[in-house]
Order: structure tokens, then C-alpha cells, then sequence
């Protein structure tokens, strides 16, 4: 059996909770903490309040929004599906653009909507992954409701110009969602420069707890939001159910210290990523999938020539990475995201996501290198002479 | 995916693994149907002397390419084909969905036995 590896390189898919952070968490949990119902009006609910409210303000303030812009959610798949369903459910049956690299939890909610009378675009972004403003542009209709792209894409951290689309949505008078899940405390977001009107996220990427999230609405686009969980009325009646304020003292820490650490860690992980990227390049047949420069710091998106992805996939299996699919680890095929960049699905099987974050040290990133090149090396060893496929010629 | 132990052994530690030509080689499948198998057979008086592989694909493909140098050798040559489809995938727990690695190392097989000795 292969012990659980140390090296953990798989942060875009959840982060651990940072310490500080889970401190925090666990003062409100306990009688002696602010445990009460923040919905209540005596006092030990007006201390919860208080503690919910400083925690809106510290997410308010890395997304330069204001905190009533805020509201608390379960996390980027549940903002994901009120912003959209949400902003449809009001003002139905009218077109709305995406494209086939968002998450699932875009995807989904559109999918939905499709069949609930709306119509869909999906952009197809260009071979580097990012989806043009004038792609946008040339999607827009009369009747076209909302736009929802992407901050940074999940597996391939390529970047969106995300004020670039939001300000030719404006100008359209078209709503423009962003889920924002993977670039939150990852690359500064500035929702006073960048015309969104929705914009998601999660808590658990940034060192925060599982199961709790957040949707920025702008103040005016409030009143065209549909809730779509009914109850108490919480969160301006736009999503029910009584607040977990360890939860939100968590998200509320967590992207207090992302905002504090932003600029350090930003340059950080760019340097550790580029140490992974010129390590793995040593064994040629090594391609970056995505912009090679538009991308978040912490994402290297790598696919191997001359081997199996299964193959791959099984050999590491003991480094804490995605492959594949991030999302469909259990599927056979090819990541969507990938192939809709172009490769084929035998290039999306043999590609591999590393992402850094907060905990990755140099000696991780060495050992890493060191545990993919051997085992590439072997697979490659072991393959017939001929015939072995090379990334470049994948499309045949 | 799941994997045997006796998968995961041969994929780890592949035995007789060709590192130079020699003798009829064998060669079956295609990048497309995602397995390649490269038997390097020698035979003497009938029998396997020598059976080495090369293979590139999944982990199955690599273990039953791996595991059959071993299974066959010393074999007589009427005996080899066709494999015992059944017997193989019970012993390495292949899933029926890779069944066709069998197949792909059988018909590397059948392609070296219908070679000359080089």
C-alpha cells in the first residue's frame, strides 16, 4: 500500500483551514463564544450579529465592494445558482451567455435554464483558454439577459479580462456574472474598477471552512434576484436560513488574512511555480495547457507526450494532484475544460494540475518534480519505440 | 479506477521488459483504442525460451503484458493461443471494461508467433 503523500499540491481544489482562521471558527462554537442565534434580539444575538457583520465587512473589503453588497451563501456552487437562476427566475425566457470552460456549477445552472426556456451561447475560448471580450461582444443579443464568465478557470488558472467584459456588458445594459471562486485572495479583484454586478465565491480556496460562501450583489441589481431558498427572510430575504456564524467568522478571517497577504503570496507562489514548471520541463515532451502568461500564480496546468494518462494518473497517486478532470476523477474521459481548449482526449488524460497555495514550501515543489520525472521516465522506458503518441500530434 | 495487488505489482515492477530486439517481435493495437503491446518471443524446439514485452497504455495493459512473460514461459508453442480470457482476468481482476487490454497482448502474441526469427 502507498502511504498518504505529505506533498499536498492540490489547492485549487480545497485548501487545509488555516489555523488563525479555524481559531476563530471555534470561539463562536461553545457557550462561552457568540454561539447565539444572530437573528435574535437580545444581547447574545447582537454579539453573533456584530461578529457577522465585521466578518461581511472583511470580505467587503478585499472585493473593494460594501459589505451590504454581501451575501452569505453555502458556498460558489450555491452563489453560482442564485445569481443565475436567480436573475432568470425574474425576468425569464430571455438569452444568456457562458462558455464550455466554466464550472459545473455555471454549466448546470444554464443547462437548467435551458430547459426552463431560456437560451444559451457557449463560447468556445481560443487554444490558451481565455474567453475574448470580443467573443463576448459578438455573442450579445437584444434580448440577451445575463453574461456569466469566469474569473480564473479552476483548471488551468488562465485569467479572464474580466473588467474588459463587464464594461462592454455595461454598455449593453446586460447583467454580468463572475464566479470568482478561484481568484479570490489569489489576484486582486477591485469591484469599483470592474463593472460585475455578481460575482461568486467559496471559502473553502482561500483557507477557509467548507460549506460556506458568499455573493456579491451590486446595490442595484438587488431588487432583479430571485431567492432561491425560502424561509426567515435572512440575507434581505435573498437566501433563508439562520446564519452560521462560526462559518462566517471563518470566510470573514480567511480573506482578511488573504487580503493582508496578497501581494507576498502572489509573488510567492509565482516563483515556486515557475521552479515546478522548469523541473518538469527537464524531461521534454512537457506542454503547458492554457495561457502560458495569463494565468493565476499558484496553477500549473502540464500535459506529458509518451504516456498513458490512466497510466500517469495511477504512478502518482501518491502526490496530492488532479489529473484529468478535477471535478470527474472517477471518469474515463478527458476533462471538458481541456477539451475545449482543443486537446484531445488521450492529451487531457495525460495532463496534470498542480496548484500551490499557502503551506507549499521549495522542498515540496523539489520533491514533486522529482517524483513525476521518474515517473514519466519509467512509462516512457517501458513504451514501444514506435507509435508512441506525442502531445503535439494528438489531434490525428 | 480500481487496481489488484497483482495489477499493481506488475505495473510497478513490469518483469522482462525488452531493452533490445531480438527474436519474432509482435505487435498489437493502437494509440486510439489506448493500448499498444510489443511481444519479443524466442522459441526453441517448440517451446518459449524468452518472452519480453513492451507496452504503453493503462495499468492493465502493462500488468497483463507483464504477467503473461511470466504465465507463458517455457510453454509449448500449440499451447499459447488462444488465451484463457476467463482464467486471466480472474487471476489479475481485470474489470470486464478492460478485457480488450487481453485481447490487444493476445493479438501482439498472435503476431509475433506469425513473424520469422529475425
Amino acid at each position: 500500500m502507498t502511504e498518504p503523500s505529505s506533498i499536498y499540491l492540490d489547492y485549487a481544489a480545497t485548501t487545509p483551514v488555516d489555523p488563525r482562521v479555524a481559531e476563530h471558527m471555534a470561539a463562536c462554537l461553545t457557550r462561552d463564544g457568540c454561539f447565539a442565534n444572530p437573528g435574535s434580539s437580545h444581547a447574545a444575538g447582537q454579539a453573533a450579529r456584530a461578529a457577522v457583520e465585521q466578518a461581511r465587512a472583511e470580505v467587503a473589503a478585499l472585493l473593494g465592494a460594501a459589505p451590504a453588497e454581501i451575501i452569505w451563501t453555502s458556498g460558489a456552487t450555491e452563489s453560482d445558482n442564485l445569481a443565475i437562476k436567480g436573475v432568470a427566475d425574474n425576468d425569464p425566457g430571455r438569452h444568456i451567455v457562458t462558455a464550455k470552460t466554466e464550472h459545473k456549477a455555471v454549466l448546470d445552472s444554464c443547462a437548467f435554464l435551458a430547459d426552463n426556456g431560456c437560451e444559451l451561447s457557449y463560447l468556445v475560448p481560443a487554444d490558451n483558454g481565455v474567453v475574448t471580450p470580443s467573443q463576448v461582444a459578438g455573442a450579445l443579443r437584444e434580448d440577451t439577459l445575463l453574461v456569466s464568465i469566469m474569473h480564473v478557470n479552476n483548471e488551468t488558472g488562465v485569467i479572464n479580462d474580466i473588467a474588459a467584459i463587464g464594461a462592454l456588458c455595461r454598455e449593453r445594459g446586460v447583467l454580468f456574472h463572475v464566479d470568482a471562486a478561484q481568484s479570490a485572495g489569489k489576484i486582486p479583484i477591485d469591484v469599483a474598477q470592474m463593472p460585475v454586478d455578481l460575482m461568486s465565491f467559496s471559502a473553502h480556496k482561500l483557507y477557509g471552512p467548507k460549506g460556506m460562501g458568499a455573493l456579491y450583489v451590486r446595490d442595484n441589481v438587488r431588487l432583479r434576484l430571485q431567492a432561491q431558498i425560502h424561509g426567515g427572510g435572512q440575507e434581505s430575504n435573498l437566501r433563508s436560513g439562520t446564519l452560521a456564524t462560526h462559518q462566517i467568522v471563518g470566510i470573514g478571517e480567511a480573506f482578511r488574512l488573504a487580503r493582508l497577504e496578497l501581494d507576498e503570496e502572489m509573488q510567492r507562489l509565482a516563483g515556486l511555480r515557475e521552479r515546478l514548471w522548469n523541473g518538469l520541463q527537464r524531461l521534454g515532451d512537457v506542454h503547458i495547457n492554457g495561457h502560458p502568461e495569463q494565468r493565476a500564480p499558484g496553477f500549473l496546468n502540464v500535459r506529458f507526450g509518451g504516456v498513458g494518462g490512466e497510466s500517469l494518473q495511477f504512478a502518482l497517486r501518491d502526490l496530492a494532484v488532479s489529473s484529468g478532470s478535477a471535478c470527474l476523477t472517477t471518469s474515463a474521459q478527458g476533462s471538458y475544460v481541456l477539451r475545449a481548449l482543443g486537446l484531445s482526449d488521450a492529451e487531457a488524460m495525460a495532463s496534470i494540475r498542480f496548484s500551490l497555495g499557502r503551506f507549499t514550501t521549495t522542498a515540496e515543489i523539489d520533491q514533486a518534480i522529482e517524483r513525476v520525472s521518474r515517473e514519466v521516465t519509467r512509462l516512457r522506458e517501458l513504451a514501444p519505440d514506435e507509435g508512441i503518441p506525442h502531445a503535439a500530434d494528438g489531434q490525428s | 479506477m480500481r487496481y489488484s495487488e497483482l495489477v499493481t505489482d506488475h505495473f510497478e515492477h513490469p518483469r522482462n521488459v525488452a531493452t533490445a530486439a531480438g527474436g519474432r517481435v509482435g505487435r498489437a493495437g493502437d494509440r486510439r483504442r489506448g493500448a499498444i503491446v510489443e511481444f519479443y518471443l524466442e522459441l526453441d524446439n517448440g517451446r518459449v525460451a524468452s518472452l519480453r514485452f513492451r507496452a504503453w497504455g493503462c495499468p492493465h495493459t502493462i500488468a497483463v503484458a507483464s504477467w503473461l512473460t511470466g504465465a507463458l514461459a517455457d510453454r509449448e508453442q500449440q499451447t499459447l493461443l488462444p488465451l484463457e480470457l476467463d482464467n486471466i482476468a480472474t487471476e489479475l481482476g481485470l474489470p470486464t471494461d478492460k478485457w480488450h487490454c487481453i485481447l490487444t497482448a493476445e493479438d501482439a502474441l498472435r503476431a509475433a508467433l506469425e513473424e520469422k526469427d529475425s
